[in-house]
């Protein structure tokens, strides 16, 4: 009896979220011919870096319990090499965090508790979201009803990425391990010149947390660049 | 840039403490008479009550090929009371006033003060200003001073505490060569080509500031 009454209470509940999650994870879509689509689908790598850059951004961290933290982040991303480097640092200057990845991590200086391993591979699988396309080929395409187009990728440890292109080309990238668990999401608008002006990132894990980027700076990398003077060159300035 | 919630801000307040040692420092460097001894600096050092300048501070770093170039301004007023403003990329007013110490940035909300401002721990370092603005560098109980004289003639100032050590490997202030009691850069190294160079203009010493410069961030 008990059963049945805590089903009636909870049933329907739990059956309007999973519908609305399903709503979330699954639009009802279009399926796209890789064929005939294929202009359609690369639409999907619009996101992402096509080859070595470097960017600098001014990010606000909104974290739990409504504290907001100004910060500035360099990142060289070079998609050929599927590798990052990426250093935050305060705006007076002092570099808080600085690794590098290329399939496995490196932190170079971390100051404590960036010094955390979870906090380096979580800020580095931000990065990765932000500028690296998924390494998988796109196991669905689709149009959704609004026109947008919507890729999805498998990712590593059962994590699904969901990849969609508005008509106005502003963009969103989804991950999620679940329908129920959506672990971040990234929301841009269009720019045509490449690096949106202004990106937003959501992290869903680690008691919620919201990225605000705006573009400062960015440079294509080429090999040819010469690095910047040595300390003993400005040691007496 | 997956937050820490516990001791996130507990890094932030140990890096902005290095940040504010600096900045401090700064103020009293600006009030230098660079003279050829620390007597010297110490007796040089009574006259000035307040100053103000203008900087350009270039962060250079392994993996930017260009400096990142902020601008802003300083002021500084004796005892305790400092105003450092960033007016580029990001216009951020870092104010300290009485033993308080907050830091305004403008985000998507406006002008707020930022969580990183919050900094008990700078009450400490508000103290020791006292005995810097007198230019008694060698008492600081956070960096020890060493004064190099003679035509290359710089302070250089390395911290006393691991903590700090891990942040900032020593800080070079080089005198202007043409005006005396005026600064020509300081230097904040890091590590190896980690550093940032803080170039000041259109100094000014003595000149009445407002308390409202060290109250408001607007």
């Amino acid at each position: 009896m008990k059963r049945r009454m805590a089903a009636k209470r909870f049933g329907l509940p739990l059956i309007l979220v999973m519908l609305f999650t399903a709503c979330v994870h699954s639009p009802d879509m279009k399926p796209l011919d890789p064929l005939t689509d294929r202009a359609v689908i690369e639409e999907c790598g619009r996101p992402f870096v096509k080859s070595s850059y470097r960017f600098v951004h001014a990010i606000e961290a909104g974290l739990p319990g409504g504290r907001t933290v100004m910060v500035m982040g360099v990142t060289v991303v070079d998609p050929e090499a599927k590798s990052l480097h990426s250093v935050l640092m305060t705006l007076e200057g002092l570099v808080l965090f600085d690794a590098e990845y290329d399939g496995s991590l490196s932190v170079k200086r971390a100051v404590p508790p960036f010094d955390r391993e979870s906090f380096a591979r979580n800020m580095m699988e931000d990065v990765r979201l932000l500028f690296l396309a998924p390494e998988n080929a796109s196991a669905q395409t689709g149009v959704l009803k609004d026109g947008s187009t919507l890729c999805r990728y498998e990712g590593k440890d059962g994590e699904t990425i969901d990849v969609t292109i508005r008509p106005d080309h502003a963009w969103k990238i989804e991950t999620y391990v679940n329908p129920f668990e959506r672990l971040r999401e990234i929301k841009a608008g269009h720019d045509k010149d490449g690096m949106p002006r202004e990106l937003e990132l959501k992290g869903y894990s680690q008691g919620g947390y919201t990225l605000r980027m705006r573009l400062i700076d960015e440079e294509p990398v080429s090999p040819g660049m010469s690095p910047p003077p040595s300390e003993d060159e400005t040691e007496e300035q | 840039m997956p937050p820490c919630p516990d001791n996130f801000m507990m890094s932030l307040k140990n890096a902005i403490k290095g940040i504010f040692f600096s900045i401090l420092l700064l103020a009293c460097f600006l009030t230098v008479g660079w003279g050829e001894s620390w007597e010297d600096i110490n007796r040089e050092t009574a006259g000035i009550e307040s100053v103000q300048a203008e900087f350009i501070q270039h962060k250079h770093l392994k993996i930017l090929t260009k400096p990142l170039v902020s601008k802003g301004k300083f002021y500084f007023q004796k005892p305790d009371s400092v105003r450092w403003e960033y007016y580029s990329p990001v216009r951020s007013v870092l104010l300290m006033h009485r033993g308080n110490v907050k830091r305004y940035t403008l985000g998507s909300r406006g002008m707020v003060e930022d969580s990183s401002g919050a900094l008990s721990s700078m009450q400490v370092v508000v103290q020791e200003i006292g005995l810097w603005s007198q230019g008694r560098f060698e008492e600081s109980a956070y960096f020890k001073a060493e004064f190099v004289a003679g035509k290359g003639r710089k302070i250089i100032l390395t911290p006393r505490e691991a903590s700090f050590a891990a942040m900032i490997a020593r800080i070079i202030i080089t005198p202007s060569p043409e005006r005396k009691g005026a600064i020509k850069s300081v230097k904040i190294v890091e590590s190896e080509g980690n550093y940032t160079l803080l170039d000041f203009t259109d100094v000014k010493m003595n000149e009445k500031i407002g308390e409202s410069v060290f109250r408001k961030a607007g």
